[in-house]
């Protein structure tokens, strides 16, 4: 699995990077290293926040899909998702009916600024 | 006196800055780097026989690769610059992170001191770090230090001098650089071993001050709630507590310096001419520039606070989730909204934006931000011939807000384009910066915009006056250098129902300040006469200067018992003015002509800050790009309404 379909309180350690890219290495040098053990505080947006001790660090979707994890252990209890789903999850998914939220959604105008693939 | 110029380096946050103030003393200097916007401090101090030049590279992670313009300054001037030591600057609570950067600095075989800073924060956290056993491992100086209060700051500017006297070039005794230490696994072992070797923290790590204040300030909805509040009292502070000593600082230029020198030179015998160009070209030039320094001052106070205590980047991961959608950075929220009390001080905070695109994207949005200037003239306007006018000036900031917003979608598709980024960013713990360190940060900022942006700004203002005042002893607006350049521009306004040469003509200063709109109107239509120079008398008009410097200081302290922001308050203006504005636009003209006001940038200040700050292109161009694009919109509403 990738830190990116880690969930919000999972811990997670990390087994390797895909891709050989510049930014590999500055995630290196920010301390997301292979065998290091992060926690995952918040999925937020495009967002996650992650932890290893004192290193709290923001890292988007795309990177973290480039992250490989082995889950240590999976979270419990209270976690901070819920405002993130307002978010991802107010587009409806390409090519699907829309449902009544997404049809009320769209009524006000409020579904075209922020899913650019909807049309009319 | 012998000379050693000193490398400042480091992650990003590791309080290199604060180090620096105390290390530098008040020898302290800010720039740029050369063909770049990146700030280059710079400070020096004596000590012992030796003068110690420091130079502050912008915070890097890894000298392999160079994302932003700050990251390759730094990998370029360790690479090729010019310096005798590295000070190698490290967050002691995050050694471990840190000590990637510093075996890359090892491998540059330079005389290396390591700078192991915010010790008391480490042991706060009951984190103890072994300074003379890495010393020894690295065969270099190692020094404790804490860069808020200064403590440390004598040893390290010792063990500087002895590592540049003796050469001190860090070298492994377990370890040789050779061919075989090329594996990225050997290094962050290494890295491993070192901490392990060094370190002695608790098992289970302590519950700090951020994890705490962290559950309310990034709290997915309650985070929002603070996230308004502390925005809001920003933005209210940063103009309540500047609005009364800007005015201050006006009448102190317009009521006592310059009717005293006009007396002076009078009595001198020198001609009506040259006393206004003294009086009111050169005084109110300066005066144009000093008004604006409280608003940077206040400004820059509370944007270091927020940078400084850790905040910005919190700000950046809340609202990124939603700017990103339209292509923003998160930090774009803060200039953005400073830019409704005025857009100077907001074009200098997009300063915290590290990449250059980012940056440039958000000051082109930031002048369409309706500034307090504005809403002078669109209260006036509004009262004067609408029904509704709050309605109005509440339609014209969204309107602003909307073209703020549609240009930056359409340069982000055209001139700055650029591929979707990955997005990595370091959360700092929250710290509650030195004042000491806080005002010499801010002095800073304010120098810097005297010398850079303040020079041009009075130079504009100067030629400015030179238009109105030209021919010598013209007294007739309407025949002077800028009554003749009004009415040239009346065919370009006609089509806009502003076909009046007065129209036109009060547009010409209204570049140095957009307020001075209806100032100018006002003398043009002859609603108020140009102030006499009646008997001046020093002593009693320095009483009624003290008495308004009194004045501003009580405002502002009593701003702060206040919840909405007075300095926003729309003033009233003369009754004489409306009647003889009335006769002068209908009020679809009036309309486009707020509209006008709205999307030109029409303000030097503004102009020359994106001169500055961005680049003499975006301010050209801009310049012409909301000349256009306000004409067509003037047009439109013209013909429609």
């Amino acid at each position: 699995m990738t830190l990116k379909d880690a969930s919000c309180g999972d811990l997670v350690v990390i087994k390797d990077f895909l891709g050989e890219e510049e930014i590999i290495k500055k995630l290196s040098a920010m301390g997301v290293r292979k065998g290091s053990q992060f926690s995952i505080e918040q999925k937020c947006g495009r967002n996650l926040l992650i932890r290893n001790g004192q290193n709290r660090l923001i890292i988007s979707k795309e990177l973290a899909e480039k992250v490989v994890v082995d889950l240590v252990k999976k979270g419990e209890g209270y976690c901070e998702e819920i405002s993130c789903e307002l978010i991802d999850k107010a587009c409806p998914e390409e090519g699907k009916p829309l449902t009544q939220r997404h049809r009320h959604r769209k009524r006000w105008g409020f579904l075209h600024k922020i899913c650019p693939f909807l049309k009319d | 006196m012998k000379k050693v110029k000193v490398a400042l380096v480091g992650n990003p946050n590791v309080g290199k800055t604060s180090l620096l103030n105390h290390l530098a003393g008040t020898d302290l200097k800010i720039g740029n780097w050369p063909g770049v916007t990146v700030e280059k401090k710079v400070g020096k101090t004596q000590f012992q026989d030796y003068e110690i030049e420091f130079i502050d590279l912008p915070g890097v992670y890894t000298l392999e690769s160079a994302f932003s313009e700050d990251e390759k300054i730094t990998v370029s001037f360790l690479k090729e610059g010019d310096y005798d030591v590295v000070l190698n600057v490290i967050e002691s609570p995050r050694l471990e992170r840190d000590l990637y950067l510093t075996l890359q600095l090892v491998e540059l075989k330079k005389p290396l001191v390591i700078a192991l800073n915010m010790r008391d924060e480490a042991e706060a956290l009951g984190i103890h770090i072994d300074e003379k056993r890495l010393s020894d491992l690295f065969k270099i100086k190692v020094v404790k230090t804490v860069g808020r209060t200064g403590e440390g700051v004598k040893e390290l500017l010792s063990a500087i001098v002895e590592t540049y006297e003796r050469k001190l070039i860090p070298e492994f005794e377990v370890f040789s650089f050779s061919e075989e230490f090329d594996t990225e696994e050997k290094k962050l072992s290494l890295i491993k071993g070192i901490y392990k070797e060094v370190i002695k923290k608790p098992l289970i790590p302590k519950k700090n001050l951020t994890e705490f204040v962290d559950e309310f300030l990034l709290h997915p909805y309650l985070g929002f709630f603070f996230l308004f509040v502390i925005l809001y009292f920003t933005f209210k502070l940063v103009f309540d507590l500047s609005s009364p000593f800007v005015d201050f600082i006006d009448g102190f230029f317009q009521e006592f310096l310059a009717p005293a020198l006009a007396v002076f030179l009078k009595s001198l015998g020198a001609e009506e001419f040259i006393i206004n160009f003294f009086t009111e070209a050169l005084l109110g030039g300066l005066g144009i520039v000093l008004s604006f320094l409280p608003l940077i001052f206040i400004m820059f106070l509370f944007i270091t606070l927020l940078e400084t205590s850790g905040y910005l980047p919190r700000v950046a991961f809340l609202v990124d989730r939603f700017t990103h959608k339209i292509g923003l950075h998160g930090q774009s929220a803060i200039p953005l909204i400073l830019g409704f009390g005025c857009n100077v001080p907001a074009i200098l905070a997009t300063r915290t934006i590290q990449d250059r695109k980012d940056r440039l994207l958000i000051i082109a949005m930031i002048p369409f931000m309706s500034c307090s200037a504005r809403l002078v003239v669109f209260s006036f306007f509004a009262l004067t011939f609408f029904t509704r006018p709050a309605l109005l000036i509440l339609g014209l900031y969204i309107m602003g807000i909307v073209f703020a917003f549609l240009t930056g979608f359409i340069m982000k598709k055209t001139l700055l384009k650029k591929e979707l980024s990955h997005f990595v960013m370091d959360l700092p713990p929250y710290r509650f910066p030195s004042l000491k360190v806080l005002i010499k940060t801010v002095n800073l900022h304010v120098k810097r915009f005297i010398i850079r942006a303040g020079t041009v700004i009075f130079a504009i203002a100067v030629t400015i006056w030179l238009t109105l005042s030209l021919p010598p002893g013209e007294r007739e607006l309407e025949k002077t250098l800028a009554g003749k350049i009004g009415k040239t521009l009346v065919p370009l306004f006609e089509p806009v129902g502003l076909g009046d040469w007065k129209i036109t003509t009060s547009l010409i200063p209204a570049f140095l300040a957009r307020e001075a709109i209806l100032s100018n109107l006002a003398i043009i239509l002859k609603a108020e006469e140009r102030e006499k120079l009646e008997e001046f008398q020093l002593l009693p008009a320095l009483e009624e200067q003290k008495e308004a410097l009194f004045e501003a200081f009580k405002q502002a302290f009593s701003s702060l018992f206040t919840l909405t922001p007075a300095s926003l308050k729309p003033e009233e203006e003369g009754q004489s003015l409306r009647g003889k504005i009335r006769d002068l636009l209908t009020p679809s003209s009036a309309l486009s002509f707020l509209i006008f006001v709205l999307i030109y940038n029409s303000c030097v200040a503004t102009f020359v800050t994106m001169w500055k700050e961005g680049s003499k292109n975006l301010a050209l161009g801009f310049l012409l790009y909301s000349f256009i694009l306000a004409w067509i919109l003037a047009f439109i509403t013209y013909r429609i309404f």
